[in-house]
Formats: structure tokens, C-alpha cells, sequence
């Protein structure tokens, strides 16, 4: 499932929400600026786990701002994921879901 | 107040490990720490008198209505989150063999019975201490239970199931039954002795507290 909508406060916003089956379901919610090519906001919701839970919203509130480019997410990934227990999903597939919300925008 | 009551025992486990057992005064649908509201139907659940939570674990949406709950706390588990599930699902197992039901421990948070879902588990860890709570459905009403549980469609295809409700089952075994069978089966698989406890007065005050600041509160339910 895939809904790509510009958002009403930013024309260059665009915001991609899609589902993706890992070990567990991840869905990625991105809000990204189309001309700077930045994450604005993003929400990553599914049936993984992580410990400690509250890493999420650390994720979510420090990635704002980081370019959409495989790499840099993932490097960002795995500082803000250090010594946290992960099971669903891997750092580098996320990061691929990343990249791909920001693709099915353009498809 | 069920899942404040799980996390006040996490938050005050001792070395002594707990095994909680317990059911819903009203049916409710719980969901995960990382999940959207949206994946249930709120409304639904709202029109129909079903109560909704936010877990302090992990996981999926789960409809609690005639089953067995429990929850188990200790402060020694092995670090790895397979291994962990694994020991603690142990118990299940072996307690559902004693009453002749052939369940297995299905990787990663499942408990199965001939390839059906008839059970599922999500843990959390916190200052050394880890909270495994989980089900065991003895009735389930597919129908209801699919109705307000959103299943995405990339879930179903995946597994090229095209009906969800074919993967979930239940036993038919009293509550009694199995909470006597669980009993029996942490002596077998821990060797360990077991002793009946309640809340104190005060303990059950304390989580009134938490369920009211956290579990009844709409902004941690909504929050996701």
C-alpha cells in the first residue's frame, strides 16, 4: 500500500506511507522535501521489537533533517540504534524502506 | 489495570521470578508499543464496547476476550530475544502437553498447535528486568476478533494465506484447566517451587496510578 500526498504547508513536501514484510511488518510514514531532498518527518510503526522501546522515538525526532541517501540513514541508524536489541527488521533494511518511500514517489 | 498491574511487577521484580495468571473482566484489544492506532478499528472497538490499550512491549494487536493471560517476570533470562522467547514459551508448551495438546513454540512470539496460531507472546526489558506477557485462546470469535484487528494486505500475501483467520485457532480447554496445567508445568521446567501471592492493598493503589496515568491516559493510548 502506497499514498503519496504533497502536503498543504510546503509544495515541496511529500509525504509516502508504505508497508513492508521484514521478519516482522514495518510501516514507514515520510514526510520528505522533494528539493532538498531531506527527511521532515517520519513515523515507523509495525509488530517489531526493540529494546529499549522508547529508541523509536529517539529515531524518529533525530533522523528530521538527514538526507535521503542509503548510506547517511544508515549510519544514523546505527549510531541511534548502539546497544539497543532489535528483532523484525535489520538497520540496513530499513534503511532500504527508507529509500524506497522516497522512490515510489517518483514511480 | 491488567497491563499496569504486568508493569508494576516488572518494575519492582525481585530475584524471585512471578508467573502471573489472568483474565479480561471486559473484552479488550491490546495493541503494540510501535503500532498505529490505525492498525485496529477504533471506532469499531469504541461502538462496540471493546476497551483498547497500548502495551509497554513490543508486537501486534492482540483481541482479548475468552482466553488465558500471562505474564512473567524475572530478572535472569538469556540476553538474546529468540533464546528468551524460546525458555519462557517452555512453559506454555509444556503445560498445554500435559493436557494432551501438542503445541509448539513457533519463532519468533507463537505458540501453535497443527501449524495454527493458538497463542502469541511480546516481551519488554527495563532496569534489568524482563516482562513476557502472553495468550492462550480457548474460544475465539474470528469474526469479531478480524473485524477489529486490521491485518495489511502485504502481510496476508506474503505468507500466501488468503484468509488471516485461517491461521488463528483455539484450544478447548477450561481456563482452570490450563492455569493448573501452567502451574505444573514451571515446576517441571524450572524445578522450582511454587507459591500463590496477591497484591497488597497498597501494591494494587500503586497501580491504580499507573493505569491511570498511563494505560487510561489517550495520549499514550494514541500516541502512535
Amino acid at each position: 500500500m502506497v499514498s503519496s500526498i504533497n502536503s498543504q504547508n510546503n509544495p515541496n513536501s511529500v509525504s509516502v506511507k508504505r508497508y513492508f514484510k521484514f521478519e516482522k511488518m514495518v510501516c514507514v510514514d515520510l514526510v520528505f522535501d522533494k528539493t532538498t531532498n531531506t527527511i521532515q518527518s517520519i513515523k515507523i510503526t509495525g509488530d517489531f521489537f526493540l529494546h529499549p522501546e522508547e529508541a523509536i522515538d529517539l529515531i524518529e525526532s533525530e533522523i528530521v533533517g538527514t538526507k535521503l541517501e542509503k548510506d547517511l540513514i544508515k549510519k544514523k541508524l546505527e549510531s541511534l540504534l548502539a546497544g539497543c536489541e532489535l528483532y523484525g527488521f535489520s538497520i540496513d533494511s530499513l534503511s532500504d524502506a527508507i529509500i524506497k518511500c522516497k522512490e515510489a514517489d517518483s514511480h | 489495570m491488567n497491563m499496569a498491574i504486568d508493569e508494576y511487577l516488572m518494575t519492582h521484580a525481585t530475584d524471585t521470578p512471578v508467573f502471573r495468571i489472568y483474565g479480561w473482566s471486559n473484552p479488550c484489544v491490546s495493541i503494540g508499543y510501535f503500532q498505529s492506532i490505525n492498525d485496529i478499528d477504533f471506532q469499531k472497538c469504541k461502538t462496540e464496547a471493546v476497551g483498547v490499550v497500548r502495551r509497554i512491549t513490543g508486537g501486534g494487536s492482540v483481541f482479548h476476550e475468552k482466553e488465558l493471560t500471562y505474564s512473567f517476570v524475572s530478572r535472569k533470562y538469556p540476553q538474546k530475544i529468540l533464546d528468551s522467547y524460546q525458555e519462557i514459551c517452555q512453559i506454555i508448551v509444556s503445560g498445554l502437553g500435559t493436557l494432551g495438546i501438542d503445541a509448539k513454540f513457533s519463532p519468533l512470539n507463537d505458540i501453535t498447535v497443527d501449524g495454527k496460531k493458538i497463542g502469541g507472546n511480546a516481551q519488554t526489558r527495563k532496569n534489568g528486568a524482563l516482562l513476557q506477557h502472553g495468550t492462550i485462546l480457548l474460544e475465539v470469535n474470528k469474526e469479531k476478533m478480524f473485524s477489529l484487528l486490521k491485518v495489511p494486505a502485504e502481510k496476508i500475501s506474503d505468507k500466501k494465506i488468503s484468509d488471516a483467520k485461517y491461521r488463528v485457532s483455539q484450544i478447548s480447554k477450561t481456563f482452570d484447566q490450563v492455569a493448573e496445567s501452567l502451574k505444573d508445568s514451571l515446576k517441571l521446567v524450572f524445578g522450582c517451587q511454587t507459591l500463590p501471592a496477591t497484591l497488597e492493598q497498597s501494591e494494587l493503589e500503586s497501580c491504580k496510578k499507573i493505569a491511570k496515568e498511563r494505560y487510561s491516559n489517550p495520549d499514550w493510548t494514541l500516541k502512535r
